[in-house]
């Protein structure tokens, strides 16, 4: 009996109505009352906390098991071309779609009066509060951004939690897992799944309690949102939520026609990856679930999903590639800068290389990389750092979904057809 | 000690007395000269010189026909301290003539935005400092890009990057800040102009790089022109703060190291930091943060 209620309980927790009950009446809570339970924010803080605990190793683990498994089997360099390839022309699609939309759209053109006095006293709040981020950093992250891709020191790219850094070092210790003697390598890549498949428990534990998790996060998510910005800037926002809408479209097709099956399945596969993305704006946290909806959901090989989506969460963001290119004919409109055919291909170029540079600094600093394609137009970079910091809050999760399902998309074109029900863990490439 | 030995001590005592009387009484007139808390309590007022035109937000007329602002402030707790009304004298056209009413006996001070500079402190004698007005440039945000782009490697040194010969930075004409731009951008064309509307509409269009004026003018334009700071940037520079002080008639001693005692006070006490945030860096029109 007291088992069937678990059941019961556990089934109704995991269902997705009650994961959108939970966002919107925290998102509804945040809206009307501002934020005044500063409770429920902190609450919101220990789930994605606990979230990301497990996201490092679980990282590690992935990437180097799967690696070796795939030394193992001599199938490794097929893969790394084709997933370099796959990346490249995703991020391409993204800026295009941006710089597409942002030259039909024109989001910062015949801006109101209004409008641009709020947006002149969001920049100046800022700049007199010493808010701003000054561009300088962003120019030393980016050389700094490839000297700390290599690690020092594991250990310490372990306990800072250097998401890129970890990656490099878990891709060497794959492939030479998977190049060390056979059987010992076997053991030692069981142990790793092992502990891989700890970190997932705990994961799948902390889904039972997600509704809650999202009603926190989404209460503070939406009282930190500036109604006044909002209006100012509806253009740009409502572009992105657009061009967002039809990116993850466009994924949830590639995937359906590459796994087969219903396309409504595959929707049901991915959709707590969804609810996770959009709701803890943290395309880390939803690796989990996006590693078990692609393998148990929809069937892929498990090797090329334990590799291919955690490198592609850390180093490839259609989303970000999408909202910088965007963002930029937001300012050159802002600026009253007509863009000539060159400099639009110039704009995608550099939101590509804008994006991945993005991936390895954390918040603010992340924004601030749109500096790589401002200023050789001439553009104020400090403005447009300003202006995305202000609409962040908004525009994030829409643009984390679009990054994970990105990466979900690029997974399964990579591991092509859907395993056959087998037993989990079997070596057979299902090639 | 024999009788000789006495007498020669009485004669050293006296001698010695006689010399303290003499310094006692050479020092005393000095003192004894200047009465000027004394004057202005019998007299029951303090009258107090301000230019004759408002300069907001150091002394403007308010809404209920009341003269405030930071000075105003000041003036009113000074006089109350020393228990006296106040009266304000506001015939100087310019502030020079500020030290000509103070000097002449036609006011007991002057507190009125004034710059406590080496030819005027030769005439009247000023109080220690009680605000610092900071210096502006106030840049064309798409211009300065422009300057960003032929030259990323200096995007963090914004005055390096002004000092090109290609950049026109605008000052009024007959102020210090002809020769601030001279001495701060040297290779940079200095740009006059008469006055402030035209100077701003120049920096708008991009006919110049920036401008140059104080924290007064410019925080007014960010009250007036809520837009304007997409298209300019105030960026404050170290280099020239101009110190404000009470001016006082140069004999008035006891007045000066009274004043200077009261805002030691008032700044200990935290009344001046209230003033100020009330009018100069009120949130509303602060340039910077602190």
């Amino acid at each position: 009996m007291v088992e069937v209620l678990k059941g019961r309980l556990g089934r109704l927790l995991l269902h997705p109505v009650a994961m959108f009950a939970g966002l919107i009446a925290g998102g509804v809570l945040g809206w009307l009352d501002k934020g005044q339970l500063p409770a429920i924010g902190t609450l919101g803080e220990i789930y994605i906390r606990l979230l990301q605990m497990c996201v490092i190793p679980l990282l590690f683990t992935a990437v180097a098991t799967s690696l070796s498994r795939l030394f193992l089997d001599g199938a490794a360099n097929r893969y790394f071309t084709r997933l370099v390839l796959l990346v490249i022309s995703g991020l391409a699609v993204a800026g295009a779609l941006g710089v597409a939309l942002g030259y039909w759209g024109q989001p910062g053109g015949e801006l109101q009066l209004a409008a641009r006095e709020i947006i002149g006293k969001v920049i100046f709040t800022a700049e007199a509060s010493g808010t701003a981020v000054d561009p300088e950093h962003a120019r030393g992250a980016f050389s700094d951004l490839v000297v700390g891709m290599f690690p020092e020191n594991i250990f310490g790219a372990l306990t800072t939690g250097n998401k890129i850094a970890i990656l490099m070092f878990a891709v060497l210790f794959g492939v030479a897992l998977g190049s060390i003697a056979r059987e010992k390598s076997e053991r030692a890549t069981a142990l790793l799944e092992a502990f891989y498949d700890t970190f997932i428990k705990i994961i799948e534990w902390l889904m039972y309690v997600l509704p809650f998790g999202l009603f926190c996060l989404a209460y503070s998510q939406v009282s930190a949102v500036g109604i006044d910005v909002l209006f100012a800037m509806t253009k740009l926002v409502v572009l992105v939520y657009a061009g967002a809408i039809v990116l993850i479209g466009f994924y949830s097709v590639l995937i359906w026609l590459r796994v087969g099956g219903s396309y409504l399945a595959t929707l049901g596969a991915m959709r707590e990856t969804v609810v996770v993305a959009f709701g803890t704006s943290s395309s880390y946290a939803s690796i989990p679930s996006a590693l078990r909806g692609l393998k148990e959901g929809l069937r892929l090989d498990r090797r090329v999903v334990d590799l291919a989506l955690p490198l592609g969460i850390t180093l490839n963001p259609p989303g970000s590639t999408f909202h910088f290119a965007l963002a930029t004919l937001f300012l050159a409109n802002l600026y009253g800068l007509a863009l000539d055919p060159g400099q639009m291909v110039f704009v995608l170029f550099g939101a590509m290389l804008a994006g991945v540079a993005a991936t390895g600094a954390p918040g603010v600093a992340a924004l601030s990389m749109i500096s790589i394609i401002l200023v050789p137009l001439g553009l104020p970079v400090e403005v447009a750092i300003i202006l995305l910091v202000a609409i962040d809050p908004i525009v994030d999760p829409i643009l984390t979904v679009v990054n994970v399902q990105g990466n979900a998309a690029t997974t399964a074109l990579l591991a092509g057809k859907p395993e056959p029900e087998v037993a989990p863990g079997a070596l057979a490439s299902s090639e | 000690m024999s009788v000789r030995g006495l007498e020669r001590l009485g004669r050293a005592v006296l001698l010695l007395s006689g010399a303290c009387l003499l310094a006692l009484a050479l020092s005393l007139p000095v003192q004894a000269q200047s009465d000027a808390i004394a004057r202005i309590q019998a007299a029951g007022k303090l009258t107090v010189a301000v230019f004759f035109e408002d300069v907001v937000p150091f002394f403007y007329v308010g809404p209920d026909g009341k003269l405030i602002g930071v000075d105003p402030a000041i003036a009113e707790d000074i006089a109350e301290k020393l228990g006296v009304t106040l009266e304000y004298n506001r015939a100087a056209t310019t502030f020079d003539g500020l030290i000509d009413e103070v000097v002449e006996g036609r006011a007991d001070m002057a507190i009125s935005l004034l710059s406590d500079t080496l030819e005027r402190a030769a005439r009247a004698s000023f109080s220690q400092s009680y605000v610092s007005v900071r210096q502006f440039l106030l840049i064309n945000r798409l211009q300065l890009g422009r300057l960003v782009a032929a030259d990323p490697e200096r995007a963090n040194d914004i005055p390096a990057l002004l000092d090109s010969p290609q950049s026109r930075i605008g000052v009024i004409d007959g102020t210090s800040y002809v020769g601030f731009v001279a001495e701060d951008f040297p290779e940079a064309q200095s740009v006059a102009f008469d006055a402030w509307p035209e100077m701003l509409a120049a920096v708008k269009s991009g006919d110049l790089v920036a401008l140059m004026y104080d924290e007064i003018e410019i925080g007014n334009w960010r009250l007036a022109d809520s837009a304007g700071a997409v298209e300019l940037r105030p960026y404050h520079l170290a280099g020239h703060p101009d110190t404000i002080a009470i001016a006082m008639p140069p004999g008035d001693t006891d007045l000066k190291s009274w004043v200077d005692l009261y805002l030691t006070k008032a700044r200990s006490n935290g009344f001046l930091d209230g003033v100020l945030n009330e009018y100069l860096y009120s949130k509303d029109r602060a340039l910077i943060d602190g």
